[in-house]
């Protein structure tokens, strides 16, 4: 079963749900991207696809409510240099627990952990000097070393994962244009990770090379600053978020949210840039049934996902995050 | 006689007066009258002139004018001056009778001889009407004599007796009766004459009579020897022979007197035994009778002549398993060498009677009683004057088996059929072929094995007085001549033929598992032959064959478990020696062969791939290969191991390139095809595939080689519908690897001071195991040239190597080609070291001129145009590499090296060469001086030559097949050049000049080293201390110098030690002085065998 049938069946079966309750919920949210959709903002280049698929159930008991989520996230890049095609895969798991002061406000806490798949690379270009196996290379490199026997034909390995921990504040605005406010306090420990022979060539004679008026040594010095971060770094967020809704008829509303995020990066070593705030707007379309709520949205980020995706940020990309981004989206909800 | 005497005194008184006057009147000058008286005459005869002792004759004489006349000499008296007498004379001799008359004071003389004769000699002679008779029965004797006048009788008679007449006598008392018959003549001599008869008593059924004779020889041991091992065991049945030589052995059992006559009657004569014509006996020996059965008759007589018939028992014997009991003697496996013996007697007693006109009746009689011409008692001690010394030397040999064993064992020598010539050929002789054969063969022991060992010699001669001797001695080759010591060896020496054989045999239980075959017969032997040929001429000339000792020991396995084939296989170590009359003074060299032949019973059709080893240590065919694998009575290998190392080799035709690759310097292999069991043809492969040789045995002077070669034997298989695809494969095998071969021991490096170039010698060195030929240089190169190398090509000052290379004539193929530089002294790549590796492929095409040995062969190497060369550097495990496309074609076109120019005859280099090498660096970096940094002063280098990894190789100079180049050099500012010396081939008998060289510019300071020999790779092809000299075993340059010199002289001898390496150390010189070498190595070519392939071209 692919990804695109696991999200129909899903809905599927949350659409089956006939269960009397109140607010106890699953709900089901995909998202998806492609560079090809001319209504979408100017996202970088080379952003060719995206797609994400979350599962959120909460359960309530007297005034606490558990809440478990999880979300499979995929991010295609096609680049000029190599390597050209990348894909970033990266699985969260989350798990909140909240206390229900009253029918309007809200407390809660959640513990995050959002995991990539590793990616290998056959090709990786330093300062308009390519080295790998592939073809284009301008020398091929590889090694014996049995610890990079897990690379293959690659050059190179990049693994990475993030721990998140937030807590969260929501009151319910009854009476207001405004239906919601929250805020939240976000920490976020990214570990990075890569393996590379290029780093074993110490070769004076080599790292000597000249090319292009650049030695190999200071091409791969330079390349390597421009990998992940190997040590860890944390970013500190604080976020607001506003959500309106507006019945137009009967079951449908026009909902709005929009999220603001502060962000404050602590131990990171900056290579090109370091964003300090991301805005993301949704706006969408929700038809509410007697236990269901269908909505179908639209997300605009201004920053890219830094401050939403924490796993897509990194030394690497941190080049893409001052370009806005945007994608479309659909979720289901059953109420019970 | 009275009247004689009285007529000579009257005639005296008549003739006296009438005398007187005469002299008176006649001219007397005396006054006084004369009286002339006439002088007195006498004359004397004889009857006789010859007269027999005592017979009377008579002697007359008469005178005149005597008055008296005396007898003297052999008679006296006074006699009358006329008369005779009758003399008789009682002794020998001629007589001399003298008379002398007087008359007148005159005196006259006479004399006669008389030959006083002997009688005629009396004779007498006896004979009998039988010369044997039974007990109690009559037989008569008659004699006659003549001269004789009186005859008595004498021995067992005593009758008196006429001069002749016969007599008829009753045989009252068993044994051999002597009558005989004196006579005397008149004289007193005497003639004698006497018969014997032997009267035998009554026989009993079960009873064996019989008689040692040689003379009749009495306390002799005489058994039947029912289990036909020549050895008196219990239950044998024994007897003593008496005075007489008769015995009688008494079996009481109808039966078994059946068995036993068809059994040996063996004496044994021991010292202390008499002979009744020699007296005692004072060296122990053995006689034999086959069998009454096969004598034929009742009367049993063990003689020398009966003995003759011993190898015909042994031939008989010479295939029993094992020895039999006594009780089995007399049972089926008795009856059955019994028929054997019986066949070979038959053959040997028609040989006898066609060749020497002597019947077998006549060699199994009583020829002491019934003399021949031949068969007599004078020949019968002729021939056991031999005896004793066939008994030590069946001693000997039974000592030696029955040390192998541990058991008694008799190895039973006899004297042959050749020496039968002799004794029977009507001369005199002295000496006798000393042939025999002797075998001895156990039972299978629980492993299922068992052994044989035989010995078997012919053409020594022994002398009746026990000494040794080839057969062609003469006054000029004394070798082996006069050996009075029976020892085996100088049995073995003097053999015009010898061979000892020791076999460790396994005919069933055969476990190969591993090659699918569960049965089988092994077997493990040693052999040891010599020989002399040719009558021994000119042995001892140099090359001369006509003496030839060899030595092999062999282990072969049959097996026929696959339906219409059977698959032998065999090792041997065999090896021979030549102009030695002593093979123990014979060298060795092991040159083992391998044999796996596939034999189709169907129309004995055959292929034998016949591996040949020349360097026992060095194969590739089998690193476990194995020599002296028999010490004494032990087999000191596991030969079921060494038959599954051969079963596993690849044997067909098909599978010519993977045994090619098996092989290391001389290793060859020769297929043989038979068809119907006769060679049909032949094909040679070494490692050199342009070598490869086919030979058509019906056109045997062709020869072809290379292709022509490969082609040719894949048809003549093809030919035959016997084979098919699993013998020679779906088509004519090729050269699909082997580029060709480095014809030269050293290559040349050239560097240069400013300048001046210097050619430096590199000699390799080998390593089998990863068939790598390594040039490493002891010395630096120049720093300098090497950058300038890098940065200017070739054109600048090169660092050039030059290789003398004949290449394959048939190979075409695309060859991949590694070339590493490493940092460091290997080619191991220890922690921070890094190395350089380009790879390209060649393009390879051969042509050839010819297909005869003496061909000429094109190569053309290429790089073509759009090749991808790949250039990388590795360190710690990373490589980083780049790729750059050939832009033109680069290629040299290779022919065989000129004998007659070989400076000149070195691998080309290609034209533009040094422009792709720049282009190729200039690929790497944008600048030359990041590559040259490469080299530093005082570093240390490893190239390596990588054509293994794509499958291909070349062959070296000593013939092994190389897929790995290495060579590991320094590079310095200052370079240092050591003293270098070369490998040397030399002749044996010849001397070279050993010479060890230093560039002038050098380090030319004073220095000595030492140079010494160990023996090594013996049993390989290694040689021994007594191979050479050296003029000096220390070198010594002065100050200056760059030149030093010993002589190495290599000598001449007589092994067949084909082409023999010796191995010199060098010390470290002093000075600090480096040597390119630490040992040289000159390899010896045997005068007569130096090798297989002339060293010369292929």
């Amino acid at each position: 079963m692919n990804k695109k049938e696991l999200v129909l069946s899903c809905f599927f079966l949350l659409a089956c749900l006939q269960i009397n309750g109140n607010d106890h919920y699953l709900k089901i949210e995909t998202k998806l991207m492609q560079s090809s959709w001319d209504f979408l903002p100017e996202i970088p280049s080379s952003f060719k696809e995206k797609d994400s698929i979350a599962f959120e159930g909460r359960y309530n008991f007297k005034n606490f409510f558990i809440q478990g989520y999880f979300s499979d996230f995929n991010l295609n890049l096609e680049r000029n240099s190599e390597p050209k095609m990348v894909e970033l895969d990266a699985e969260k798991k989350s798990i909140t627990f909240g206390y229900i002061y009253n029918e309007n406000d809200t407390f809660s806490f959640s513990s995050s952990r959002q995991t990539a798949n590793n990616q290998f690379f056959n090709c990786i270009t330093f300062a308009s000097t390519t080295l790998g196996s592939c073809n284009q290379a301008n020398f091929q490199v590889s090694s014996t070393k049995p610890k990079y026997d897990q690379l293959n034909d690659n050059v190179i390995k990049i693994s990475g994962f993030n721990s998140i921990k937030s807590i969260n504040y929501r009151r319910q605005l009854k009476g207001s244009w405004v239906n919601s406010i929250s805020f939240g306090l976000e920490q976020t420990k990214y570990n990075y990770d890569w393996m590379t022979p290029l780093e074993d060539i110490t070769s004076p004679l080599f790292l000597n090379i000249n090319l292009n008026g650049n030695s190999l040594g200071n091409i791969l010095e330079s390349g390597f600053k421009a990998l992940p971060q190997r040590t860890p770094w944390y970013s500190n967020q604080l976020s607001f978020q506003v959500t309106q809704s507006f019945n137009l008829n009967k079951n449908l509303n026009l909902i709005s949210e929009l999220d603001i995020v502060a962000i404050d990066l602590k131990d990171y070593e900056e290579y090109e840039l370091k964003p300090k705030t991301n805005l993301k707007l949704r706006v969408g379309l929700e038809r509410e049934f007697k236990y269901i709520n269908l909505l179908l949205f639209a997300d605009y980020y201004k920053n890219n996902l830094i401050g939403f995706e924490s796993i897509t940020f990194n030394r690497r990309t941190e080049s893409y995050f001052d370009k806005p981004y945007g994608e479309l989206g659909l979720s289901l909800k059953v109420k019970f | 006689m009275f009247f004689n005497q009285s007529y000579t005194k009257f005639l005296n008184f008549l003739l006296i007066p009438l005398f007187v006057v005469s002299c008176g009147g006649g001219g007397g000058s005396s006054d006084d009258p004369v009286i002339a008286l006439p002088l007195p005459t006498v004359q004397l005869s004889s009857s006789a002139t010859s007269v027999e002792i005592n017979n009377e004759f008579t002697l007359t004489w008469s005178s005149t004018n005597a008055s008296s006349c005396s007898a003297s000499g052999d008679w006296s008296n006074t006699i009358g001056t006329s008369g005779s007498v009758a003399i008789t004379e009682s002794s020998l001799g001629t007589k001399t009778y003298n008379i002398s008359c007087s008359g007148g004071g005159n005196t006259a003389t006479d004399s006669v001889s008389v030959e006083i004769t002997s009688p005629p000699a009396p004779s007498v002679s006896i004979e009998t009407s039988m010369s044997s008779i039974v007990i109690n029965t009559s037989f008569t004797i008659s004699w006659s004599s003549t001269n004789a006048v009186s005859c008595s009788a004498s021995g067992d008679w005593n009758d008196s007796i006429g001069l002749s007449g016969s007599k008829t006598i009753l045989g009252s008392e068993a044994g051999v009766k002597t009558y005989g018959v004196t006579c005397s003549g008149s004289d007193g001599s005497t003639a004698e004459d006497s018969v014997l008869v032997r009267i035998v008593p009554e026989e009993s059924d079960t009873a064996f009579y019989g008689y040692v004779i040689d003379g009749y020889i009495s306390s002799a041991n005489i058994f039947i020897d029912q289990n036909y091992n020549f050895q008196q065991d219990s239950g044998e049945y024994t007897a003593v022979s008496n005075a007489d030589g008769s015995f009688v052995i008494e079996t009481n059992d109808a039966n078994l007197n059946a068995c036993l006559s068809k059994r040996p009657i063996v004496a044994n004569v021991p010292v202390g035994a008499v002979d009744s014509t020699l007296g005692g006996v004072t060296e122990a020996y053995q006689m034999i009778l086959p069998s009454i059965s096969d004598a034929g008759t009742n009367t049993i007589v063990i003689s020398p002549f009966t003995t003759l018939f011993e190898q015909a028992i042994i031939d008989a014997t010479a295939n029993q398993s094992s020895s039999l009991s006594v009780a089995q003697g007399c049972q089926t496996e008795g009856d059955t060498i019994s028929a054997a013996v019986t066949q070979e007697i038959n053959n040997l007693r028609s040989a006898i009677e066609n060749n020497f006109n002597v019947t077998y009746d006549e060699l199994l009689s009583d020829f002491v009683v019934n003399p021949g011409e031949v068969v007599n008692e004078t020949a019968a001690q002729n021939i056991a004057k031999l005896f004793p010394y066939l008994k030590i030397i069946d001693t000997e040999i039974s000592s030696s088996l029955s040390s192998i064993f541990n058991k008694n064992i008799v190895a039973n020598v006899a004297l042959s059929e050749d020496a039968l010539a002799i004794i029977f050929g009507g001369n005199s002789y002295n000496q006798l072929p000393l042939n025999f054969y002797s075998i001895y063969q156990t039972e299978p022991n629980a492993a299922g094995w068992y052994r044989s060992e035989s010995i078997e010699a012919s053409g020594a001669l022994i002398s009746n007085d026990g000494k040794l001797s080839r057969a062609d001695c003469s006054e000029n080759d004394t070798a082996l001549c006069d050996l009075s010591s029976l020892t085996l060896q100088n049995i073995s020496n003097t053999s015009t033929s010898y061979q000892k054989i020791s076999n460790f045999l396994k005919d069933d239980d055969i476990d190969f598992t591993s090659l699918g075959i569960d049965a089988g017969s092994l077997n493990v032997s040693a052999q040891n032959s010599h020989a002399w040929r040719n009558n021994s001429s000119n042995w001892q000339t140099a090359g001369n064959r006509n003496r030839e000792c060899q030595k092999m020991e062999a282990i072969s396995f049959r097996n026929s478990s696959v339906s219409n084939t059977v698959i032998e296989i065999t090792y041997d170590t065999y090896s021979q020696g030549f102009e030695k009359a002593d093979c123990e003074n014979v060298r060795h060299y092991y040159t083992p062969v391998l044999r796996a032949t596939t034999m189709y019973s169907s129309n004995s059709n055959s292929l034998e791939a016949r591996y040949y080893v020349f360097d026992i240590l060095k194969s590739g065919i089998s690193s476990n290969l194995p020599y002296d694998f028999i010490s004494g009575d032990t087999v000191t290998i596991n030969p079921e191991a060494v038959v599954q190392d051969i079963a596993t080799l690849p044997r067909m035709y098909k599978d010519l390139d993977s045994i090619r690759n098996l092989f290391t310097g001389d290793d060859y292999i020769y297929f043989v095809y038979h068809d119907n069991n006769s060679e049909v043809a032949r094909f040679e492969a070494g490692t050199n595939p342009r070598n490869d040789m086919f030979e058509d045995l019906s056109n045997a002077d062709v020869r072809i080689y290379g292709q022509a070669a490969r082609d040719s034997f894949y048809n003549k298989l093809v030919s035959n519908s016997t084979f098919n695809s699993d013998v020679y494969g779906s088509s004519a095998p090729t050269n699909s690897s082997i580029i060709g071969r480095i014809a030269n021991s050293y290559i040349e490096i050239s560097d240069y001071v400013g300048n001046t170039e210097l050619k430096i010698r590199v000699t390799p060195t080998f390593d089998k195991t990863s068939s790598t030929l390594d040039y490493s240089y002891a010395g630096s190169l120049n720093l300098t040239n090497i950058k300038d190398f890098i940065a200017n090509g070739i054109n600048g000052n090169p660092v050039f190597a030059k290789i003398w290379f004949n290449p394959d004539s048939s190979i075409s193929k695309t060859v991949p080609v590694k070339l590493y530089l490493y940092e460091g002294n290997n080619t191991v790549v220890d922690s921070g070291e890094g190395y350089f590796l380009i790879e390209f492929n060649l393009s390879v095409s051969s042509s050839e001129t010819g297909s005869d040995i003496g061909s000429n062969a094109t190569q053309i190497w290429e790089i073509p145009a759009s090749t991808v060369i790949t250039a990388s550097y590795t360190q710690n495990g990373t490589t980083i590499s780049t790729q750059v496309t050939n832009s033109e074609v680069d290629r040299i076109s290779l022919t065989d090296v000129s004998e007659s120019d070989i400076e000149n005859s070195f691998i080309p280099k290609p034209a533009s060469l040094d422009l792709k090498l720049l282009n190729l660096i200039s690929s790497v970096s944008n600048n030359i001086a990041d590559i040259q940094s490469f080299f530093v002063d005082d570093g240390v280098y490893t190239l390596k030559l990588d054509l293994g990894s794509g499958g291909n190789s070349i062959i070296g100079f000593d013939r092994n097949i190389v897929k790995y180049i290495t060579g590991t050099f320094k590079t310095a500012t200052n370079p240092i050049y050591p003293i270098n010396v070369d490998d040397y081939i030399v002749d044996e008998g010849s001397d070279t000049n050993i010479c060890f060289t230093r560039p002038a510019e050098a380090n030319l300071v004073q220095t000595s080293f030492d140079l010494s020999f160990t023996q090594r790779d013996r049993p390989g092809k290694g040689g021994f201390a007594d191979d050479f000299t050296l003029s000096d075993t220390t070198v010594n340059f002065a100050v200056g110098d760059t030149q030093s010199c010993v002589t190495f002289t290599a000598v001449e001898d007589t092994h067949f030690d084909w082409a023999h390496d010796i191995f010199i150390d060098i010390s470290s010189p002093s000075n600090d002085q480096i040597i390119s070498r630490s040992r040289f190595k000159v390899t010896i070519l045997d005068r007569y065998y130096p090798n297989r392939i002339s060293w010369k071209r292929r």
